[in-house]
């Protein structure tokens, strides 16, 4: 990727110029530009379910769901990402620095689907960042492993609560957006391996 | 000799022994395990579902080892100062824990442990903790997914296990999961030098400030 091997920094403009011309998506770290490893189908089909299966049930409501086309800017740590679902309630706040109107500022709720390469970003750094946006409030990880969702409600003392749901009798409940997520709509179309595959023996 | 890196060698009484590396595609069991554990005091193995893990290779192949100790003896040192006089107390990296399953054998950056210890023995790798009521490990790229992810899952099965405590290296960060007694999870983010970390199964702040006391970390 001729982006990514470039030593030059980048403006948050010059991006923005940049990847609204690009076909392929790349996020922007602090001026730097990083392309964005393309999922796995089964990592691109729990993103499409859960993004459907929000879509039926907040009908009615003021949320919408949006897949991994949205653009999130990050101002606080000077970064900008797509996440595999965003919700949005309300109004939608689009990113001034982007004359294109492609990039928005607040997401309520935020989707991950994990997978190896990223577990540790999405765990960290990257929920890190999302922290900083004023609208986050709940944090959704999903494996793809095993039927496994966590979820991480924003407290009033700065504290998240964790929930695990587990098997495909649960159900995740999405407080912020007053959903009830069954992990058996999630994972219908999914098939697992019937022995539970070891973490990196390399370590 | 002991520049090799794929045998281990120990002194003994005038004599060096050598000892197996552990084969890493092969499948051992508990036994074998604690077999190698007992007869390689030098070296520290954690057992993990079948394999073993050499953790000082591990964390070697990490780089920039000495932060790593200097974070995880400024926890001690702030964790220990905190608890004397009560009735819990701070362990090293050197005290084994076991998960209910015994699937996971494997020594904590930080133990805490509350009131009586409980133990399992073993003839020759001896003993091995089967309670620990806090876990702090201290992140490094090579391990940073197996501590937030799988290593946190097998953590969870401990019943007395209540907080898990990751420490960063790279910045000034401490996040804390802590466990309540009618299910559910807290988790706790604490950012920059000035901030304290809640520490709330023991009751204890813990602030940043001391935790990463001699670490200088890149301008942002």
């Amino acid at each position: 990727m001729e982006l990514a091997t470039k030593q030059r920094r980048y403006s948050i403009q010059e991006y923005y110029q940049i990847e609204n011309d690009s076909t392929d998506k790349h996020e922007f770290r602090d001026g730097e530009i990083l392309a964005m490893p393309g999922g796995s189908p089964k990592h691109a089909l729990i993103g499409l379910t859960i993004g459907s299966a929000l879509l039926s049930r907040l009908e009615g409501k003021p949320c919408l769901p949006y897949g991994s086309d949205l653009r999130i800017r990050l101002a606080k740590s000077n970064r900008t990402v797509y996440p595999d679902v965003s919700v949005i309630c309300g109004d939608i706040d689009y990113d001034p620095d982007d004359k294109s109107g492609h990039t928005i500022r607040n997401p309520r709720l935020i989707v991950e689907v994990l997978s190896e390469s990223t577990e540790a970003y999405d765990r960290g750094g990257k929920f890190a960042a999302y922290r900083d946006i004023p609208s986050f409030q709940e944090y959704v990880l999903v494996s793809q492993t095993e039927p496994r969702i966590e979820t991480f409600i924003r407290q009033e003392d700065g504290t998240w609560k964790l929930s695990f749901f587990v098997g495909l009798n649960a159900v995740a409940q999405l407080r912020s957006i007053a959903v009830d997520l069954p992990l058996a709509v999630v994972y219908a179309r999914i098939t697992f391996p019937t022995l539970k595959d070891e973490p990196d023996p390399s370590h | 000799l002991t520049q090799s890196k794929l045998q281990s060698f120990e002194y003994l009484d005038g004599l060096i022994v050598m000892t197996l590396p552990p084969e890493p595609n092969r499948r051992y069991t508990v036994e074998e395990y604690l077999d190698l554990e007992g007869a390689s005091p030098q070296d520290k193995f954690e057992y993990r579902n079948g394999r073993i893990i050499n953790m000082r290779e591990a964390l070697a192949m990490a780089g920039g080892t000495d932060e790593h100790c200097l974070i995880t003896a400024n926890v001690i040192r702030a964790l220990g100062n905190r608890l004397e006089g009560g009735p819990c107390r701070v362990y090293s990296n050197d005290l084994r824990v076991l998960i209910p399953r015994r699937t996971l054998f494997t020594y904590p950056d930080a133990t805490v442990v509350c009131g009586q210890s409980q133990y399992e023995n073993h003839p020759r790798a001896g003993k091995t903790l089967s309670n620990p009521r806090l876990i702090v490990e201290v992140l490094s790229p090579s391990t940073e997914l197996y501590d937030r992810g799988d290593k946190f899952s097998l953590y969870r099965e401990i019943r007395s296990l209540v907080e898990y405590v990751l420490v960063s290296q790279s910045r000034p960060r401490i996040e804390t999961y802590f466990r309540h007694e009618e299910g559910g999870w807290t988790f706790g983010p604490y950012e920059g030098l000035p901030a304290a970390a809640k520490l709330l199964s023991l009751n204890v702040e813990l602030p940043l400030k001391e935790v990463f006391s001699g670490i200088e970390f890149p301008a942002a």
